[in-house]
């Protein structure tokens, strides 16, 4: 194995020890860690044997080999980029209806006569029905 | 709270962000011109007063925990209206830009049912209004895109001063966007086969608030305006409609 190879194992391995501590802790979620897992063993299987990423290159007629690397993690970057900018978006929403269901509620909360308003409940959630009036 | 008899329920609901200073003025235009109607105000997570001068103003109030934008505060009124039984609800700016006098005029129509969403306009007739050149621009602009996708002229798509009768109640209630709700819930309501109309009202310089529109700025919010508007219609609804 020629050093670089040695040295980009190393790294591999450092980065699949810190996936394995926050998902030791808890701190990541399961659904996230085989993301990582298998960057890392691509990583590394291209470390190893890197006439894969040659033979690969000569195929698809590139001249510069490495620039085939390039590509590709440029590639998962930018899916990675654009599944986190989903979920962002999934997680503003829900913390958007969270938020007002929580103002809602506390305001049901501090109201003395709740009960006299025909128990209509402040859920923004499903088909809109009207309250009781 | 006595008991009303023959005074339809409306909510008049004022979205405020960091809005100690004006709110008070505010809410006591409002008791005294729109006494018949209830008070709500959102506070959005404001870190001054706001919701201190909100309880001593006697309106019903809503503490978001956190600051969601006008849209998501506006849509946590709608969502009050609507699980308590209100036929109409008005929303009303906490910066004393709309006038208090003018509520019953947008709440009229959508009272008598002639339309589910009424927008009060500074440009349908000559009013005080003086906006600069590139505001009114802009909001020339916004309100000609909305009116082709909408299929109804409007001239003040920007406009925060609006009633909603009871079929849009149900409807923004459910769906209201974060970020410009103003013009995006234009098209949206009208795709809906939900009825528009503009009334002309008078409107105040604003008293204090950031909303500046200077240089790129403007371009910024015009061009991130005019996407989600385009985007919007094409969107995917939940339930299939003929388009048009």
């Amino acid at each position: 194995m020629r050093p670089i190879a040695i040295l980009v194992v190393i790294a591999a391995l450092v980065i699949a020890g810190v996936v394995f501590t926050y998902l030791r802790r808890q701190r990541m979620r399961d659904e996230y860690s085989l993301l990582w897992i298998l960057l890392v063993i691509g990583v590394v299987v291209l470390a190893v044997f890197n006439e894969i990423v040659d033979e690969a290159a000569e195929a698809l007629d590139i001249v510069y080999a490495p620039s085939l690397v390039f590509f590709l993690g440029f590639c998962f970057t930018l899916l990675l980029l654009f599944h986190y900018a989903l979920e962002i978006s999934r997680l503003a929403e829900q913390n958007k209806v969270l938020a007002q269901e929580l103002g809602l509620l506390k305001t049901e909360l501090a109201r003395p006569k709740a009960a006299a308003r025909g128990g209509a409940s402040p859920s923004g959630q499903g088909p809109p029905e009207r309250g009781g009036g | 709270m006595e008991i009303r008899k023959d005074v339809p329920k409306v909510l008049i609901i004022v979205p405020a962000y960091n809005e100690e200073r004006s709110l008070p003025g505010v809410l006591a235009a409002i008791g005294e011109t729109a006494a018949d109607y209830d008070v709500l105000v959102v506070n959005d997570g404001s870190s001054d007063g706001t919701s201190r001068v909100a309880h001593a103003g006697c309106a019903e109030v809503i503490d978001l925990p956190i600051n969601l934008g006008i849209g998501g505060a506006v849509q946590a009124g709608f969502k009050y209206a609507l699980s308590h039984g209100y036929e109409a609800a008005v929303q009303v700016d906490a910066d004393g830009q709309h006038l208090a006098e003018e509520i019953p005029k947008l709440v009229e129509p959508v009272l008598h049912g002639r339309y589910d969403v009424v927008i009060g306009s500074r440009f349908l007739e000559p009013t005080a209004y003086r906006g600069s050149p590139r505001r009114r621009l802009v909001i020339a602009f916004l309100s000609w895109l909305c009116s082709r996708l909408a299929g109804v002229k409007v001239t003040d798509a920007t406009s925060g001063f609006r009633a909603f009768g009871p079929a849009a109640l149900a409807f923004v209630a459910a769906n209201y966007s974060v970020d410009y709700p103003e013009p995006k819930i234009i098209p949206a309501v009208s795709r809906r086969r939900l009825r528009i109309a503009e009334v002309s009202v008078e409107m105040k310089q604003r008293e204090s608030g950031v909303s500046s529109l200077t240089g790129l700025k403007a371009l910024h919010y015009v061009i991130n305006v005019t996407l989600a508007l385009l985007v919007d219609a094409v969107r995917k609804r939940p339930e299939a409609e003929s388009g048009g």
